[in-house]
């Protein structure tokens, strides 16, 4: 188990609970997809994660010690646990891109070549390595090459596990599929994803399990399939379908519990066929 | 968090028309800045007495937003404490000199920005933003004889004091994001802090005038115009 959160509960005010006798465990190399209503505490949970809400009870546990006991290096821990907050293109402060992806790293032990070579592969990772582009400030790029630098910024420690809160939002379609191309690329490579987002058809792609949270409480950990089968389950807790599921409903094409745009189109097809022969 | 916003209540204070909340306001922080030492000090405790009655707050709800301020007044403190310059010293040490004077300088400047910024935390937590622009707008209604734009004053003052809450809260998610990235705000030397502030107020700048651009945008779509009155 690398990340564990046993009965944690955290609070702004002693009126009401964000997160209530919270429990979940993350293995290594897993896709978490977060969903919920606002205000259901996903935020909040990614922060606790990463060290900036300390529970008023129960422990959040990484490689089984706990991260806000007095003698946990919280410094070592967030190179390893790194988070790409809402909106991160307002955390830029750099006069170029590179310095920007540097900020993180230039404290560590690693030798100015590695820690050039390091940025390098970072920015080939999201896709800005073309030296126009670097030598860009971050404040002339596009919303979209910003979220990705943003994720540069985090990817060039290497984490273990990384955290993001609503990666797409107000991104533009072409945007949002280049971030998802980098996550499914970082996923190969064992990193463990917990990712906040309200978009299924995104979760669906890419999220090995789906958590549903309302009123600070799990109400589901299950594989895509189980979570977004279930239609009134769904509109009770205003999650959404995906767009395929829809479709599939209204046609009446079964998808065999696999979502993806590519067999919803394959069963389309055969049941096409199979009705012309028929 | 510092939770300086508007909280719906039924208390004397909240159900005082704006106009005499404003002018209060300021004829209170006059009579504090007048007054020094024992006269201050009971002028302070007396006012802040009779706020917390009238606007129905226990000392931990008028004092716990503050919190983080009580830093800035403890610096103020030690700075008045330790640089005024006086010919008494009561403890001298190179170019330091703690002295009589310095200390009821201190003194009375802490208390003064204390008791100021209680009266005004009470006037935003008691006074809704719209509230608070027609009590300015009212109170400066005779400027209007002068050709000042009474309205727009209004409005920026309102803005001004309902965006501060939003201010630090942008503060703090930068600094949040900045230490999910590797920055360390408590570690190196004096100079190492000081450098370590730039990750903090490069964003905050550029978020606070993304946020001003914004509204202005939204003002004028929204058809706000100072030289008409409301219907």
């Amino acid at each position: 188990m690398e990340l564990e959160l046993r009965n944690v509960t955290v609070s702004y005010s002693s009126a009401e609970k964000i997160l209530d006798n919270f429990n979940l465990e993350v293995n290594k190399g897993l896709f978490f997809g977060i969903t919920g209503k606002s205000g259901s505490g996903k935020t909040t949970l990614l922060e606790t994660i990463c060290g900036f809400h300390k529970p008023e009870m129960g422990q959040v546990l990484f490689n089984n010690q706990n991260i806000y006991e007095g003698k946990f290096d919280t410094v070592s821990f967030r190179k390893k646990v790194q988070m790409v907050f809402q909106f991160p293109e307002n955390q830029f402060f750099e006069t170029d891109i590179r310095k920007e992806i540097e900020f993180g790293i230039k404290n560590t032990t690693l030798s100015s070549e590695d820690l050039n070579r390091r940025v390098t592969e970072t920015l080939q990772t999201v896709g800005l390595n073309d030296n126009e582009t670097e030598e860009l400030s971050p404040f002339a790029l596009s919303g979209g090459q910003k979220r990705r630098l943003a994720l540069a910024c985090a990817l060039v420690l290497q984490p273990e596990i990384l955290l993001l809160d609503e990666p797409f939002s107000g991104l533009d379609n072409s945007g949002q599929n280049q971030i998802i191309k980098i996550l499914q690329n970082i996923k190969t490579k064992g990193t463990t994803i917990l990712m906040v987002s309200h978009d299924p058809n995104v979760l669906c792609e890419i999220a090995d399990r789906i958590i549903v949270m309302n009123d600070g409480r799990i109400i589901k950990n299950e594989i895509p399939p189980i979570v977004y089968s279930d239609k009134q389950f769904c509109s009770q807790l205003g999650i959404g379908q995906p767009d395929t599921i829809t479709a599939a409903n209204l046609l009446d094409v079964n998808l065999n519990n696999d979502f993806t745009y590519e067999n919803f189109i394959t069963k389309l097809a055969e049941k096409l066929l199979l009705k012309n022969n028929d | 968090m510092i939770d300086l916003t508007y909280q719906t209540g039924n208390s004397i204070l909240h159900r005082t028309k704006p106009v005499i909340k404003f002018l209060g306001l300021i004829f209170c922080s006059v009579i504090v800045l007048l007054s020094k030492n024992l006269l201050c000090t009971l002028i302070s405790v007396s006012l802040i007495t009779i706020l917390m009655v009238f606007a129905n707050l226990s000392i931990k709800e008028v004092f716990s937003p503050l919190k983080k301020f009580f830093f800035f007044l403890i610096m103020i403190f030690l700075m008045n404490v330790l640089f005024t310059n006086s010919d008494e010293c009561l403890y001298s040490y190179y170019f330091i000199c703690i002295s009589e004077k310095g200390i009821e300088q201190g003194y009375n400047i802490v208390l003064h920005t204390l008791t100021i910024t209680v009266l005004s935390s009470v006037y935003i937590r008691t006074t809704t933003s719209i509230e608070i622009m027609k009590g300015i707008e009212s109170a400066m209604q005779p400027l209007r004889v002068f050709n000042i734009p009474t309205k727009d004053i209004a409005l920026i003052m309102s803005i001004a004091l309902q965006f501060i809450p939003v201010f630090f809260n942008d503060i703090e998610r930068i600094k949040k994001a900045q230490m999910a990235r590797g920055a360390n705000f408590n570690r190196g030397s004096f100079l190492d802090r000081i450098r370590s502030v730039i990750p903090l107020v490069i964003p905050a700048f550029i978020s606070a005038f993304h946020r001003a651009d914004e509204l202005s945008i939204a003002i004028e779509a929204r058809g706000f115009q100072s030289d008409k009155e409301n219907t």
